[in-house]
């Protein structure tokens, strides 16, 4: 798995590639908190590269999302693939997380949402 | 490749590498589509890892047997280990359902993936079978290729 960060205009974009496993989650999970601990508020996660993903990985976004609630935070998702979204949609995260078909839109939703 | 494989683990976490790669052997010797390799790592890491992490009071080594079968249209995994009793089938899929508590997800991906299963308890063995229909798969959604390394 590997994890790219950009932040632009306040945003910050996590491009995930790989595997979100077992194995790979508490990484994962150290990355994103490190996150919020320097100071992101707005996330956007990006799943296009993603090729697996597991409850391991599931449950480090609720784990940000209850992060992200304390310090007023937000987290989208977007750019699922179909073998993601079938996932998400099991466990109900896709009606728990908003999530937008591209990167462009999710910047846009949290660009122009008053915080 | 014979129609059944066996796989004997142990319960320790690596030992999930041996057995996705067991799945993934398998799955290529008998062109199974990659959406159905796709659910069976999923639930196999779901299933495998529980038994690791809650299954034991003691630190010892314990066997884990994994068998992959197909009869027919149908791809059946059993799964057999001397862990505490545990009935997934007793498991209510709805109660992580609109918490958002990061854990408890695990049964209810998996049993979600699947089209049958079976528990039984037997010699204080949990013995779980999970099956997958061959054709109601073909219109899974197929995960992309890998595209690097």
């Amino acid at each position: 798995m590997q994890l790219i960060a950009n932040t632009a205009e306040g945003i910050t974009t996590l491009n995930l590639h790989g595997k979100l496993d077992s194995f790979t989650s508490n990484r994962l999970q150290e990355e994103l908190l490190g996150l919020l601990v320097e100071g992101a508020r707005k996330v956007i996660i990006d799943f296009s590269q993603v090729d697996y993903i597991s409850s391991a990985g599931i449950r480090v976004f609720y784990v940000a999302a209850q992060r992200l609630e304390v310090i007023s935070g937000r987290m989208v998702f977007c750019a699922l693939p179909p073998h993601v979204k079938k996932i998400f949609d099991i466990v109900d995260m896709s009606s728990e997380f908003k999530i937008f078909v591209t990167p462009g839109e999710a910047f846009r939703h949290l660009r122009e949402e008053v915080s | 490749m014979n129609d059944v494989m066996t796989i004997a683990l142990v319960n320790r976490l690596p030992e999930l590498q041996r057995l996705w790669q067991a799945i993934e052997d398998f799955c290529a010797a008998h062109q199974l589509p990659a959406g159905i390799c796709f659910d069976l790592r999923i639930a196999a890491e779901e299933i495998f890892t529980n038994i690791v992490k809650y299954g034991y009071s003691d630190a010892a080594e314990h066997p884990i047997a994994v068998e992959l079968a197909l009869r027919g249209n149908c791809l059946m995994v059993k799964i057999q280990d001397d862990a505490a009793a545990f009935n997934p089938l007793q498991i209510d899929p709805a109660h992580t359902a609109g918490k958002k508590k990061p854990g408890g997800r695990g049964v209810r991906l998996w049993r979600g993936l699947m089209d049958d299963i079976e528990y039984r308890r037997r010699d204080n063995k949990n013995i779980l079978i999970i099956k997958k229909d061959l054709t109601s798969c073909n219109s899974s959604p197929t995960p992309r290729k890998a595209s690097r390394p």
